[in-house]
């Protein structure tokens, strides 16, 4: 008898887990992957590497973080499926991308995202996950968040080497970055979006030598500040956009 | 059998989430005073309230393990200290005296020039700043999540044992919002409690008239003595500590600090941002003759006659601000040190 009853109190159980994971795969709801590649002209950084520049100089990465908000797939009408809020993309330990179910969605054109945080979440450090103040990308004595973070170093041409330290934030730094793309999202499929973020055309234009350490605090860091937003904006690619059956 | 194991398992994940409830804490608004809001994910809680009180007075914060918060914020003094200060957030600012912490929940944003825009966020500024308490957020969170009777006090608060930043400065927070004085000998004058003697009565006209000290156009009666401004006071003619505008970097913002409250003000000296001042006769006699002309100089300031107080009327002015202190408040037991 009890082991009858106990059959009883399961069988919904079964039932409930059935729906979610016993459907036939071509009805699945499609999923969208998004990774990032920080990387010199297509070789991902790393710690230790040194990537060269242009006039002689060179540069390295010891600590590399910045977050990727509000991603969506837009299609011709504007309309858009949100992948995400707030991501912290880590490429030195290997936090690259982030991934959701989606509802289907045909005649994506557009991928737009912002590279920092929205100026509705950018002031207040009571928040979770990404946006936790453990992982350093907050300013505490004026709140609100590091967008894009590089430490390390950098030679310059007379091969004297000094530190680099950009930390690139305020609300006037924050980019929306807007990429074409031709993709249908459909059901019972998955898909991985590879975008690149360039440094090398990051970088462009920008001096290291007298301009090695920027932490968004003043006016004079307006210029950088305006130089780098404009370089964001050319720096993302997509290299990749992969479809495959969910199993 | 392996039913038997799912059923188990599931039964005792509900048994826990039963043991995890709340206490809800209310706060006690004082009689006349409109009540504040708390954000929606850091309901008061007395489990919360109890723990960000040990938080306050634990020096496990600080990178050295010997500072708390309660080191330079004594309940004695209304939460602040007796030293001038020399004391900048990450070395941006110029020297900063501690300030009083009192009727918090009132506040907009926090600091001397409003850097910290919500009460949570400004528990991140004193453990990470090198002249403060010198830690970083994931030691201080590692050697927390290494006690496990913190483990156990942060599960009763927050349902998690796994202790997290936003935690830590959540509790904090809710023991911050409990710091309420209302119940100063003005405040019992209000209600009819007791009434003033004729200096401090003068004292109050002084400090209302237009004319005269004009104080209330930045320190309005109420719950705080603040408009929760930004003011350039004529301190000095070019501004040392660049205050507000090293936050908006907005040129008019310049040498602007945030109106303090002026609640148990007899007790929190030396005075304003630098703590230049060791009286608060100092203070008034700035205000009536001392004040420079400065850029940005606050408008009430640039119109008001220099030496339009005599010496009488400002001491009267001086006792008058004696009435606004609070002695329940600094000896009441809820804001004690709670460790052994
Ligand atoms: C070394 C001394 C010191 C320590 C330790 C310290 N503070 Fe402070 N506190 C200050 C100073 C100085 C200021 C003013 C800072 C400024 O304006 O730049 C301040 C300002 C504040 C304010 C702003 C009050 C207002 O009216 O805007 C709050 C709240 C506060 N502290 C809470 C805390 C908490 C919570 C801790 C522990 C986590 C703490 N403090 C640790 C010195 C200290
Ligand atoms: C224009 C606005 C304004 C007026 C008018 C004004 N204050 Fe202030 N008060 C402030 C500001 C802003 C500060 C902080 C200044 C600083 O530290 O740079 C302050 C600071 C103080 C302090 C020191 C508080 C502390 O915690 O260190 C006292 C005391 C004080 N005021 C009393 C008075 C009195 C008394 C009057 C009238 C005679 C008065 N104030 C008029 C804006 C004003």
């Amino acid at each position: 008898m009890k082991r009858i009853l106990t059959f009883i109190a399961v069988l919904p159980l079964i039932f409930t887990s059935c729906k979610e994971e016993c459907l036939p795969p071509e009805n699945a709801k499609p999923k969208v992957k998004v990774v990032f590649h920080t990387t010199v002209n297509g070789a991902e950084v790393a710690s230790g590497v040194s990537f060269d520049r242009p006039g002689g100089e060179s540069f390295q990465v010891d600590l590399m973080k910045y977050y990727v908000s509000h991603f969506a797939l837009v299609d011709g009408t504007g309309d858009s499926l949100m992948i995400n809020d707030h991501h912290l993309i880590d490429p030195i330990n290997q936090k690259k991308s982030f991934s959701k179910e989606v509802e289907v969605k045909s005649g994506c054109e557009h991928v737009r995202f912002l590279l920092g945080v929205d100026e509705l979440h950018n002031h207040s450090g009571n928040q979770e996950g990404d946006l936790d103040p453990v992982n350093g990308m907050i300013w505490t004595w004026s709140t609100g968040y590091i967008f894009f973070k590089h430490e390390g170093t950098f030679t310059d041409a007379t091969g004297a080497s000094l530190p680099l330290l950009y930390h690139y934030g305020q609300d006037r730094a924050l980019v929306e970055v807007d990429l074409p793309i031709d993709l249908d999202i459909e059901e019972g499929k998955s898909y991985e979006i590879h975008i690149d973020l360039n440094l090398a055309i990051l970088y462009q234009g920008i001096a290291f030598t007298d301009n090695n350490v920027h932490q968004s605090a003043g006016t004079a860091d307006n210029p950088w500040i305006d130089a780098l937003k404009q370089n964001f904006r050319g720096a993302f690619q997509i290299v990749e956009v992969k479809e495959s059956l969910i199993q | 059998m392996l039913m038997g194991i799912v059923l188990l398992f599931s039964c005792r994940h509900e048994s826990e989430e039963v043991d995890f409830h709340t206490t809800p804490y209310s706060l006690s608004i004082p009689h006349g005073f409109v009540p504040f809001s708390v954000p929606s994910n850091n309901p008061m809680t007395q489990e919360g309230v109890a723990l960000g009180r040990k938080l306050f007075y634990d020096p496990i914060l600080s990178g050295n393990n010997t500072q708390s918060c309660a080191s330079c914020h004594l309940v004695q003094y209304s939460f602040s200290d007796t030293t001038v200060g020399s004391i900048g957030i990450d070395g941006f600012a110029g020297p900063r005296n501690a300030m009083p912490l009192v009727n918090l929940g009132w506040q907009r944003n926090f600091f001397w020039d409003g850097g910290a825009a919500d009460m949570e966020s400004q528990v991140l500024g004193p453990v990470e700043n090198p002249i403060e308490m010198h830690e970083q957020w994931p030691n201080a969170i590692a050697e927390l999540n290494a006690d496990a009777a913190y483990q156990e006090l942060f599960y009763q608060a927050f349902g998690e044992r796994e202790i997290t930043v936003p935690m830590v400065i959540r509790a904090i927070a809710q023991f911050e919002r409990t710091l309420i004085s209302g119940n100063a000998k003005y405040d019992q004058y209000l209600k009819g409690e007791t009434s003033l003697t004729p200096q401090e009565l003068w004292g109050l006209e002084v400090f209302t008239d237009p004319m005269k000290g004009d104080c209330n156009h930045c320190h309005s009666l109420g719950s705080t003595f603040s408009d929760f401004e930004f003011r350039n006071t004529g301190l000095d003619s070019i501004a040392v500590d660049a205050g507000r505008y090293l936050i908006t970097l907005n040129e008019n913002d310049r040498g602007k600090f945030k109106t303090p409250s002026l609640r148990n003000i007899e007790l929190t000296g030396p005075y304003m941002h630098d703590g230049r001042f060791a009286t608060l006769l100092q203070c008034i006699e700035h205000y009536n003759t001392e004040f420079h002309y400065a850029p940005n100089l606050d408008v009430n300031l640039l119109t008001a006659q220099k030496g339009r107080m005599t010496m009488e009327e400002m001491q009267a002015v001086e006792s008058f601000l004696k009435t606004l202190t609070d002695w329940e408040f600094i000896q009441n037991p809820a804001f004690a040190d709670p460790n052994p």
